[in-house]
């Protein structure tokens, strides 16, 4: 009996030790702080960004010194990106394309592994576009890489929708229509979101206009790419 | 252990050593707890017992796992393979979650055990594949009802063992989407 415990806790420890290697738990907790009110109202927001109006997010304070440690968490700021919806909607994602494949009796269990593979790739294709872009431009604010993940990951709520309304056996007009919303929505989200990150406020140093003019294009282009990127995931 | 007097013989026979546990307490197979728990997952209006996953074994949900892919087997889907890797995947990835999303965490074993106890309702629904096909309008309602059941009761259970009270439907999506993932393999 004993020797079985020490056993199990000494693979529980082996097992710990090898994963915090691989997933630094510190630096993803903030993405998962999340609660039920800031889940509906990012969706909310998702499927209807045309009304909001402030896209900041909110810088912490720390009680002493007064200093900026960073910044909120998702559960106090509708504006931090988090890391629950991307991981809940790509996972969503690739059942639904399982179902649909069901639907038409094309289902088996192998065609879990490649839809998930290649929307992975989708989204590291984007990741490697956007940094590459960002050093191009000479971006000196460094976004963290879970940020742009995040980011990456939140059009696969419109994709869903999107989904969604095919299965449901409607004409292909109103699955257009509603595909080309969704992008619309998630392409002027993605604008609103990242502007901030790429077009930094007065403080962080002087952006010269032509250097202005490219980072506003580059933002526009990766709005407009998000379309492109949906319609292969569809 | 005095050797001298055990003879090779021994190996033979049913007999055993001096002071050896029965074979089942040192296997750590409690056939009533077994029983207690199902019962806890199949009457979801009852309250759930905050102590009651404490002992986490793993031979009930290893019990319902066999007997969901047999039942697979014999409505002519041989899918043991794919119940594997998803159990192993979907565990994994629900340890992390529910790790990064409580204050306090829990540990693989329990996670395992309390989601293969809730799979008992996945069970059923797979027995009633065999007699008919579920890849109708009926199945459907009855494989939605089934996730709905599970995944009520092992959020129940999560959120008991975890004390996470107001995220009750963030931790029971990722669990509703794991049973998904077994009622495709059911139904289609």
């Amino acid at each position: 009996m004993q020797f079985g415990r020490s056993a199990v806790m000494a693979g529980q420890e082996y097992v710990e030790q090898n994963l915090n290697r691989w997933v630094n738990r510190a630096a993803l907790q903030p993405y998962f702080n999340v609660s039920n009110s800031y889940v509906v109202n990012k969706l909310k927001l998702l499927v209807f960004p045309w009304r909001h109006k402030l896209w900041t997010r909110i810088l912490k304070r720390s009680e002493t010194t007064g200093e900026t440690i960073g910044y909120l968490a998702p559960r106090d700021d509708i504006n931090a990106p988090d890391l629950y919806i991307p991981v809940m909607a790509f996972v969503t994602y690739v059942l639904l394309v399982a179902i649909s494949a069901g639907t038409s009796n094309k289902f088996s269990p192998e065609i879990l592994g490649p839809t998930a593979s290649s929307a992975l790739a989708v989204i590291i294709l984007e990741f490697t576009i956007i940094k590459l872009c960002v050093y191009v431009l000479n971006i000196t604010s460094d976004v963290p890489i879970l940020d742009l993940l995040a980011y990456s990951g939140y059009k696969f709520v419109g994709i869903i929708v999107s989904i969604m309304v095919q299965l449901s056996k409607a004409p292909s007009s109103v699955f257009w229509s509603v595909f080309l919303y969704t992008g619309a929505a998630t392409g002027f989200f993605l604008l609103r979101s990242l502007r901030y990150v790429i077009l930094p406020e007065a403080s962080a140093g002087t952006v010269l206009p032509p250097q202005r003019k490219r980072r506003i294009h580059f933002l526009i282009c990766l709005s407009v790419l998000q379309f492109g990127f949906m319609w292969i995931l569809v | 252990m005095n050797s001298q007097t055990i003879s090779w013989l021994s190996a033979f026979g049913a007999g055993g050593l001096e002071g050896e546990p029965p074979l089942l307490e040192e296997l750590g197979i409690n056939f009533s707890h077994i029983k207690t728990k199902s019962f806890t997952v199949l009457n979801p209006l009852r309250p759930v017992d905050r102590n009651i996953m404490d002992d986490t074994d793993l031979a009930g949900p290893l019990l319902f796992c066999l007997a969901f892919g047999t039942f697979l087997l014999l409505s002519g889907k041989q899918h043991f393979g794919y119940i594997y890797g998803v159990a192993v995947v979907g565990c994994s990835v629900l340890f992390l979650i529910l790790n990064l999303m409580s204050p306090q965490g829990v540990d693989i074993p329990k996670t395992a055990s309390v989601l293969g106890y809730c799979m008992l309702p996945l069970v059923m629904l797979s027995s009633v594949s065999t007699l008919f096909t579920l890849n109708g309008g009926l199945g459907y309602i009855l494989s939605a009802l089934a996730i709905a059941w599970c995944t009520y009761s092992s959020s129940g259970f999560f959120t008991a063992v975890l004390g996470m009270n107001d995220q009750r439907f963030l931790v029971a999506y990722p669990v509703g989407l794991f049973y998904g993932c077994f009622a495709l393999m059911t139904v289609f």
